[in-house]
């Protein structure tokens, strides 16, 4: 047990330096305006297994640079879901939906639905888990003093009233973020043009044709042809390879 | 002209002979800071009313609408009316005749009467403020200001009485403007005609949108007040409410309204506007700052362009950079800071750019334009900011491409930025990829920890609950307790107290713990009480005779204390200590 730990301990910080050395290298191939050496130096540091808002936010950039409009989104979404109050993501997450071909708009959303992604999308889902976990702490220790000291009265019921409505408030809020960013299987469509299917074959016909950079969220994936539903809430097969998950 | 209502319902067929429309007005006379109220009361048909006109309403402002419904049984007969209500300002002095109104029911066409409404003109403030516990104004400081200049809004609640609810505040409709809070309340006493008002003051900025004739409509603020005559009661001993016999002075509810302000906005001067104006009202300064004067050909320089002055700060737009052929120029971010100085809105705004040179040598950051409306001098002035000198180093490579999309047709960009933001410097805090918190081990462990302390907290509750409650149980849980602290006491006194002591300790740390264990009086015990008890737990022949006999021994040494050898109690201690061991391991019960 001490022996893997000594090793965790002097491999953790080593692997640390490789993957900002290969962060500080893809920004110099950046700045030198090799997109794709960036992208590699970028993404063998992510093959580290690691990840940040800003490794992600610097590939979107470099997709975007590389005219790869579909990719570009996909990596400021997935920087945006790790910060989501950057104002460079999300400025930049805006310029290149603009570039988007086809704009998906025109149904209303859920109110209830709506209110909620209003409240939870300045914090990311480890900002809200904390604050729902202090929430129950809170409750917790509220509860543990009323057992305890066999207080009553208007300052234990009223503590105990408070912390449970946040406490219940929070939790909400995280399993709806979580539901919304991590269990929904969303995707971002990196290829352009992309045939829309009724069917999940070559044969079927086509419905409409997406642009890259359209959001959608995978409802099934059969034969190489994934079931996507589309911000419009239209839907239809698309290529699996067409699209990429978030 | 004719005042359209909008359609009020859907329809009905009364017979027309039952239908009739009648006009009533609040007030026959009113002053022009007064707002009247008009009643249209249409009787014998309830709902699906059509749109009914109004001539005589061009003089007056319509504040607010409601429609409400009636129905009465007078010997029988079941009479049913409609009532719209309107609120009407008057715009000026003079008699105005309002009506007939006209409603077209079926096929059949109904008038109304004519109202006559005389209309004085308003009294100064001081004089009408005379009158009145409450009222409300509104004051700008200038009538006709330019396009983007700021006007500051004044709405003053006066109130020489108790209020008795919180007052309801309803502020101006201001369209045409873009609306900034200077100071949301301020609180201060003032007299006007010998009389102490206490004032509320809330004060805005506006900054007209477009020229021509606009208007800051009305405030409102509705409140329940005590009245003067309530007042006056309060100091009349007869107005107790002994003496009242029931009558309630609950006060009244006072709807206050200021009038609406018109305004004309002066439109920029079309002389002499520079080319590159973008519509920036007020005085300004303008310099720019660099982080970094020597760089590499492909890094970054940060320019910051700070605008600082008076006027609307928010609405400022990017200064122009003209067409750099030596850098990649990258937007970076815009922070601002709105600041207040007497009365007049103010602050800076700041603008980054990342400059990248894209070759050797000594470069130029070219100075930028920034063009502004002074209002205070009716003309336009242009400052700039200084040149800035970059020493770029190295070579660069590749090529660069400004724009690398194209946005679709018809789309538009809709915001100042020509492309992305800059690429992040610091990797920030890397994390295993696809970290998702809730399935962090550490995270779970904290989450279970409530659960687990609440757990703890009713087992320690109950455990305190049956220890107050039950004796048998208090005494077992604190036998071992109770038996180690006589044997500790015995070892203490081994040494320094008298043979008698030690041993009697012995015994009742042996006698203590098995009557507590069995919730029995220790006094009552004899030494074959614990026998019985040590055998009934398991123990053997030996092991009961070695306590015996240690008993036994301890029992002779209370009464014999001089011929016990040292040795003998060492031993004593020793052979009480292994036997308690021994017990307490048992389960007597």
């Amino acid at each position: 047990m001490i022996g893997v730990t000594a090793t965790f301990c002097l491999v953790a910080p080593a692997r640390a330096e490789l993957e900002t050395d290969a962060f500080t290298r893809g920004n110099a191939h950046y700045d030198s305006l090799r997109y794709d050496s960036a992208i590699a130096a970028y993404e063998s540091a992510m093959r580290e297994g690691a990840e940040s808002s800003a490794l992600y936010y610097n590939v979107g950039n470099a997709y975007f640079e590389k005219r790869d409009l579909g990719r570009a989104i996909l990596y400021y979404l997935r920087a945006q879901r790790i910060d989501p109050g950057d104002p460079d993501i999300r400025d930049n997450l805006a310029f290149a939906r603009r570039f988007v071909k086809l704009q998906m708009t025109g149904v209303e959303l859920n109110p209830v639905t709506d209110a909620l992604r209003a409240v939870t999308t300045p914090w990311s889902l480890t900002a809200w888990a904390w604050l729902a976990s202090a929430c129950l702490l809170a409750l917790g220790g509220v509860i543990v003093w009323r057992i305890l000291l066999r207080r009553g009265g208007f300052l234990i019921h009223t503590l105990f009233g408070v912390t449970s409505a946040l406490a219940v408030v929070a939790v909400t809020l995280v399993t709806f973020k979580y539901r919304v960013e991590f269990a929904a299987p969303r995707a971002v469509v990196v290829l352009d043009d992309i045939p829309v299917r009724a069917r999940p074959a070559e044969s079927a016909a086509v419905e409409f044709r997406a642009a890259a950079g359209l959001e959608v969220e995978i409802l099934e994936e059969s034969a190489g042809f994934a079931l996507a539903l589309f911000e419009n809430k239209r839907r239809g097969w698309t290529p699996a390879d067409a699209i990429e998950r978030l | 002209m004719a005042f359209v209502f909008g359609a009020l319902g859907l329809c009905a067929s009364p017979r027309a002979q039952d239908v009739s429309l009648e006009m009533t007005i609040s007030a026959s006379q009113v002053t022009l800071d007064e707002i009247v109220e008009l009643v249209i009361t249409v009787k014998g048909v309830q709902k699906n009313l059509p749109t009914p006109n109004i001539t005589g309403l061009d003089d007056f402002t319509i504040s607010s609408q409601g429609q409400s419904q009636n129905v009465s049984i007078v010997n029988g007969v079941v009479e049913k009316s409609v009532m719209l209500t309107f609120e009407l300002t008057p715009k000026k002095a003079g008699t105005f005749r309002i009506g007939p109104s006209q409603m077209t029911i079926g096929s059949a066409v109904y008038h109304s009467n004519v109202v006559t409404l005389t209309v004085g003109a308003a009294p100064p403030p001081a004089a009408s403020s005379q009158a009145k516990d409450l009222f409300l104004e509104a004051v700008i400081d200038k009538k006709n200001p330019y396009v983007g200049e700021q006007v500051t809004l004044r709405v003053r609640f006066f109130r020489a009485v108790n209020l008795l609810s919180q007052p309801e505040y309803t502020p101006p409709k201001t369209t045409d403007f873009w609306s900034e809070t200077i100071e949301a309340q301020r609180n201060y006493y003032e007299n006007l005609s010998g009389r102490r008002y206490l004032v509320t003051e809330i004060t805005t900025a506006l900054f007209p949108t477009r020229p021509g004739e606009v208007e800051i409509g009305q405030t409102a603020l509705e409140v329940m007040a005590q009245t003067s005559t309530q007042q006056r009661k309060k100091r009349d001993p007869f107005s107790d409410p002994f003496f009242n016999f029931g009558g309630l002075s609950r006060g009244e509810t006072v709807r206050l309204r200021s009038r609406p302000i018109q305004l004309t906005v002066r439109a920029l001067p079309t002389e002499k506007k520079p080319s590159d104006f973008s519509g920036a009202v007020g005085q300004y300064s303008f310099e720019a700052t660099c982080d970094k004067r020597t760089v590499e050909v492909n890094s970054p320089v940060s320019v910051s362009l700070v605008i600082e002055g008076r006027g609307n700060v928010k609405t400022l737009p990017s200064p122009a950079l003209p067409e750099l052929p030596d850098f990649r120029v990258y937007a970076g971010s815009t922070s601002e800071k709105m600041s207040t100085q007497d009365g007049r809105i103010g602050g800076h705004k700041i603008f980054e750019q990342v400059f990248i040179p894209r070759r050797e040598g000594q470069l130029e950051i070219p100075s930028s334009r920034f063009v502004y409306f002074d209002p205070a001098k009716s003309q336009y002035i242009t400052v700039a900011t200084k040149p800035i000198s970059i020493t770029a180093s190295g070579s660069g490579q590749g090529s660069f491409a400004e724009s690398p999309f194209t946005p679709p047709s018809g789309a538009a960009i809709g915001s100042d930025m020509r492309t992305i933001r800059y690429i992040k410097k610091n990797p920030g805090r890397l994390r295993p990829t696809a970290y998702v918190i809730l399935l962090d081990p550490l995270f779970i462990a904290l989450n279970v920890f409530p659960a687990l302390a609440i757990l703890g907290a009713v087992v320690i509750r109950r455990r305190r609950d049956r220890l107050g409650s039950d004796l048998a149980y208090a005494r077992a849980r604190g036998a071992a307790r109770q038996a180690k602290k006589r044997l500790s006491t015995a070892a203490k006194v081994a040494h320094t107290s008298t043979a008698d002591q030690f041993f009697g300790e012995i015994r009742l740390a042996v006698f203590s713990y098995v009557a507590d264990k069995r919730n029995i009086s220790q006094h009552g015990m004899t030494l074959d009480d614990v026998c019985l008890a040590l055998a009934q737990a398991g123990f053997t022949e030996s092991e009961i005779e070695a306590c015996r006999a240690l008993v036994s021994k301890a029992e002779y040494a209370r009464y014999a204390a001089g011929v016990i050898a040292q040795t003998e109690i060492d031993q004593a201690l020793r052979d009480a200590e292994a036997l308690l061991v021994h017990i307490m391991e048992a389960n007597i019960v």
